[in-house]
């Protein structure tokens, strides 16, 4: 069973919609028994950093997330999801993440403010686990704040990168049993199904 | 023309259980089903769907998001619902019904702190501001309820002010052009994308691809195609072909 963990904002259903359209057993939730029974766990992301990182450390789920990791099963964060597992944010005000990857989300000063809609991913050196099977690398991204690719070493990790605006930032990463996107895979058509469907046979 | 970041999106404007379009707001007719319909852009390559609760203020609301937690069972493309949603507990509800984005335009200009409170729970992202646009003597006046009620705001102003209220995109109607199949109010768009620096969406007039291919020279980041589709004039896979080999 996959885990849909409730961060408390944003857009829950669609994750899992996703999931049982490909037949896939998960649960919508923030009880830790829960989390603890299931076998991967998806953090999914919609919404404003802050408010999601006080619901998270409200009910202690930080707790529940560092624990699943340490267990070694497969987590994905998707979009805010994705920049929780970072070290930390500056949307509106400067928050900590969960600090699991040591980069920093910060606004990525389009000129357009925000990232909206279908772009590529570009695989950094070695080829992705989670983009097995898929030729269209062309992802939905709804997004104002992300990792910029200046500034940041990614030497150990499996990483991707995507361009707008002549900016590039980080839009996949997996690194041991810890996997995120910046873009949403729920929302991409067929090649974001095919992701996911990849991440739950991890 | 390469697609890039463009956006083509299905606009189904829905009264009561049914699909629905008419002619600049007005006179709406069924045209289906919004599921059938749906599932049917999807499958042809529909990058966004926007729902349109036409209305909204005038009834019962309960089965939009009924229909909107159907329809995302067996759509994995974004949608952006809107129409009518006047608080946080009506948006609140959108987002739980499934809708990835919400537009708002009558609620923000009744309530100037809406948008703001919205922004700091879901983020700008994911917070559409909405303008629909009819021409006035020489100028665009911003409308509210659905191209009923004329406020004193010309368009890109109200759209300048979503702009500051922090919306992640704005969604231009323009109500002359809707249902028309005229093709789209460039003058109005020109007048807007120059105003606005965010995400613009484009919607009312769309007939033909050279219509899409016009409104994507002016820098426009997507258009919301109604009847054009729904009446079959166009097809969303031949207008991908057509667009990614000229």
């Amino acid at each position: 069973m996959i885990c849909v963990l409730n961060i408390g904002s944003g857009n829950l259903r669609s994750v899992k919609n996703a999931l049982d359209y490909l037949n896939i057993k998960s649960k919508i939730t923030d009880k830790a028994k829960i989390i603890r029974s299931a076998d991967h766990l998806i953090i999914p992301g919609d919404g404003a950093y802050s408010h999601a990182m006080n619901y998270i450390k409200k009910k202690r789920l930080n707790e529940e997330i560092t624990r699943f990791i340490n267990l070694n099963k497969p987590v994905l964060g998707i979009c805010l999801g994705f920049q929780i597992l970072m070290q930390s944010s500056n949307e509106f005000s400067y928050n900590n993440g969960l600090g699991i990857f040591k980069y920093k989300v910060e606004n990525l000063r389009l000129k357009s403010r925000t990232h909206i809609g279908f772009n590529e991913v570009h695989e950094f050196h070695r080829k992705l686990k989670l983009l097995k099977k898929i030729q269209n690398k062309r992802f939905y991204f709804l997004h104002t704040f992300g990792v910029r690719k200046k500034n940041s070493s990614f030497l150990e990790k499996n990483v991707g990168f995507t361009n707008f605006d002549n900016k590039k930032f980080l839009s996949i990463i997996e690194y041991k049993n810890i996997f995120a996107t910046q873009f949403h895979p729920e929302k991409s058509g067929n090649q974001g199904l095919q992701l996911l469907k990849n991440f739950s046979n991890f | 023309m390469k697609l890039n970041n463009f956006r083509l999106i299905a606009r189904l404007d829905f009264k009561n259980e049914n699909v629905v379009k008419g002619i600049q707001l007005e006179g709406l007719r069924i045209v289906g089903n919004p599921k059938k319909l749906s599932e049917k852009y999807y499958k042809e390559g529909i990058d966004e769907i926007f729902f349109i609760d036409s209305v909204a203020s005038l009834y019962d609301r309960k089965y939009v998001f009924k229909i909107i937690e159907d329809v995302c069972k067996n759509i994995f493309v974004p949608i952006c619902m809107g129409g009518g949603l006047k608080n946080l507990k009506d948006v609140e509800k959108a987002f739980k019904s499934g809708a990835d984005k919400v537009f708002i335009n009558t609620g923000a200009f009744k309530k100037p702190d809406l948008i703001s409170k919205l922004i700091r729970i879901y983020g700008s992202q994911c917070i559409v501001g909405s303008v629909e646009a009819k021409k006035v003597g020489k100028e665009f006046i911003a409308f509210i309820n659905n191209g009923r009620e004329p406020t004193n705001l010309k368009a890109e102003e109200w759209a300048l002010r979503l702009e500051k209220a922090g919306v992640g995109e704005i969604f231009l109607t323009s109500v002359d052009r809707d249902g028309t199949k005229k093709g789209l109010d460039l003058e109005l768009i020109k007048k807007i994308r120059n105003k606005i620096k965010i995400p613009l969406v484009v919607s009312g007039g769309t007939k033909e691809i050279n219509d899409i291919i016009k409104v994507k020279k002016l820098k426009v980041d997507g258009i919301g195609i109604g009847s054009a589709i729904h009446y079959e004039n166009l097809n969303i896979k031949d207008i991908k072909d057509k667009l990614s080999i000229l």
